[in-house]
């Protein structure tokens, strides 16, 4: 006889109840795994789409320009802006401003493909791309070299999503896209030629990044200016500059000094942001849901024990005449704790793996068409599940600590006599 | 050696033993009887170290118990001194092998798996039970479960056995051979035995009787017996 085969054996005298207090706590520790993964999904999720997201600004022109005088968002205006206090960064952003088309045919990952479609794109620093560019790729306009371009992962999305299930094309990764060339016509539309005549260049795709137009390519800022310039369109005014602030409490006084500068706020991604902070804030009810449902787990826990532990007085004075300390007697009662607690634990966190892998299929099927990998936002996280797992085995032994103690105090003189 | 000087115990205002001094050469079997509330629990309890709340002194082999302390006396009760209850409290859904087994949870001597087997088996040879040792404990009949009693008693190799009542919820059938397999066992194996008891067929069996009549305690058995 063993202190193990002892203590299984005396969970097995109540194999009803040991199953019911193990799956109180696996409810527990499964919805603060789901919760948990869902919260900490959409806070990456938000972090990657919309990075330094707590401490950005997309400064624009004014909308309305009093008295024809208005400022411009040229190179002295940035370079203002530069010189605030508090701005840690400022990336400018140049929209092409001459109508662009790819008329496409030929080899798509090896199916046959002709499309034409209306190119929108924007010029931006290479160093905004720095952390999504292949090493050593260089993200400039050079002679004999196609253009370096990048796209949004979120338009991936929507192309795997949406696109090629519709037109049976192959599903593809980031990686896979590295290299894909389109030619792209500038200088007219889909159905005319504009004023000057259009030159076609090819545009090579070197990143997949968040920070890349959604719906459209992501060019060399020179580029852009470049081609503006050639068709007479601004070549000197941004479209908008991306301003970080050092930090998220500088935020709003930056803000300020924008408006003083006479420059405008895009407020179109906080508002995306405000929404992502809803979300996050409803998971965070979810992930209290969850802790909630610990608590009561603790309660199931903390109260069966101490009715097994009144009844088992006798059993205990039993132990303590054969030599067993208070310590072997609370050690006891903690160790069936633990015993329901790893059960529990490790049963909630297999059974929210299978309902988050089956809700993110779910979802994934459904959203095909968002930006947003919502099927990824429920996928197993290994840190998130020894957490809850931890969580799950501390609510089962902070169940057990009253009883415990009760047990350990226990007059075994008296508890005989039970 | 068991001493015991000046030994008193109270519960609240009542006086359950006063001034009790007692000697009990090793080897020795000792019945005490006396009316029910009259001390007898008490005073094995504070003999087997499960209660220290008492005044005076009580040694065994020297040792002062309550010096001891908390971990002494469990230590001393799992080495030194083994019970016998009135109610076998043996474990249920355990099989009475590993009921016999369980001091072995609390003693610091080590043994390998087998050495404790076949320990344990040799325990309910002593007792008869040998052809139950794979029985749940709770299908034993009560003289069944009482002689059990006694094996997990001796599965710890105590050098004292203290037995409270051991027969006292037991039909005379079912009583004569846990007694006597008691007087056996104390003869044959050296053991001082302390058993509080009604029971003639023990008391039959033993070398010393003693009454604890109103906290204080007598020897022989009428009310006109001298103070231990």
């Amino acid at each position: 006889m063993t202190r193990s085969r002892f203590l299984l054996r005396t969970l097995a005298a109540d194999p009803g109840g040991f199953v019911l207090l193990a799956l109180a706590l696996a409810l527990g520790v499964a919805a603060l795994c789901l919760f948990g993964t869902l919260g900490v999904g959409l806070q990456r999720t938000l972090q990657r789409l919309f990075p330094d997201s707590d401490r950005t600004l997309q400064v624009v022109p004014p909308r309305l320009a009093l008295g024809g005088l208005s400022a411009k968002l040229d190179d002295a205006m940035l370079e203002r802006l530069r010189a605030q206090p508090g701005v840690a960064s400022a990336s400018p952003r140049m929209l092409l401003r001459v109508p662009a088309v790819s008329f496409y045919q030929g080899d798509f990952f090896g199916h046959a493909l002709n499309f034409a479609v209306e190119i929108a794109a924007q010029g931006v620093e290479p160093r905004l791309l720095q952390a999504d560019l292949p090493p050593g790729e260089p993200f400039a306009e050079l002679n004999g070299r196609a253009l370096p371009a990048c796209v949004s992962d979120g338009l991936l999305a929507i192309y795997n999503g949406t696109f090629a299930p519709a037109r049976g094309l192959p599903q593809l990764s980031p990686k896979l896209l590295l290299g894909f060339e389109l030619p792209v016509t500038v200088g007219r539309t889909f159905f005319n030629e504009g004023p000057k005549a259009s030159q076609t260049v090819t545009a090579r795709v070197v990143c997949v990044s968040p920070r890349a137009l959604l719906a459209g390519l992501t060019l060399p800022l020179d580029t852009v200016r470049r081609l503006n310039r050639a068709y007479g369109q601004d070549a000197d005014g941004y479209s908008s500059v991306s301003l970080v602030a050092d930090s998220p409490a500088g935020l709003e006084r930056l803000r300020l000094r924008v408006a003083d500068l006479g420059l405008a706020v895009d407020d179109t991604e906080g508002g995306v942001r405000a929404l992502g902070r809803a979300a996050s804030v409803g998971a965070f009810v979810l992930l209290l849901l969850g802790a909630l449902l610990l608590v009561l787990a603790v309660a199931s826990i903390g109260q069966a024990l101490m009715l097994s532990v009144r009844g088992r007085t006798a059993e205990i004075g039993l132990l303590r005449a054969l030599g067993a300390t208070r310590t072997d007697v609370a050690a006891w009662v903690l160790a069936q704790a633990l015993v329901i607690g790893v059960t529990g634990g490790v049963l909630g966190v297999a059974v929210a793996s299978l309902v988050g892998m089956a809700l993110g299929g779910v979802l994934g099927r459904s959203l095909t068409d968002s930006a947003l990998p919502i099927g990824g936002l429920l996928a197993f996280d290994p840190s998130i599940a020894v957490v809850a797992l931890a969580a799950g085995i501390l609510a089962a032994l902070a169940g057990a600590y009253l009883p415990a103690r009760f047990a350990a105090r226990l007059d075994p003189a008296h508890a005989m006599a039970e | 050696m068991i001493e015991l000087r000046g030994v008193g115990r109270s519960f609240g205002s009542r006086r359950v033993l006063d001034g009790i001094d007692l000697d009990v050469p090793a080897g020795q079997r000792v019945a005490l009887r006396g009316r029910s509330g009259s001390g007898k629990t008490t005073l094995l309890n504070l003999i087997g170290g499960l209660d220290a709340g008492y005044t005076g002194e009580v040694r065994v082999d020297g040792r002062e118990l309550r010096e001891l302390g908390e971990r002494g006396r469990a230590r001393y009760r799992a080495e030194t001194v083994a019970f016998v209850f009135q109610r076998a409290n043996l474990i249920g859904p355990l099989s009475l092998l590993d009921n016999v087994m369980l001091p072995q949870l609390f003693s610091k001597a080590r043994r390998t798996g087998r050495d404790s087997r076949a320990r344990a088996l040799e325990a309910l040879d002593a007792v008869g039970l040998t052809p139950l040792a794979a029985a749940p404990a709770g299908q034993l009949s009560g003289g069944e479960a009482q002689r059990a009693a006694l094996a997990r008693a001796l599965f710890a190799e105590p050098r004292i056995l203290l037995c409270d009542e051991p027969t006292g919820s037991l039909d005379e059938e079912s009583a004569r051979p846990v007694a006597e397999i008691l007087a056996r066992l104390g003869s044959d194996r050296g053991l001082t035995v302390i058993v509080a008891t009604h029971d003639r067929l023990i008391s039959e069996g033993v070398q010393r009787r003693l009454l604890l009549r109103d906290g204080r305690l007598f020897e022989g058995e009428g009310e006109g017996g001298l103070p231990a």
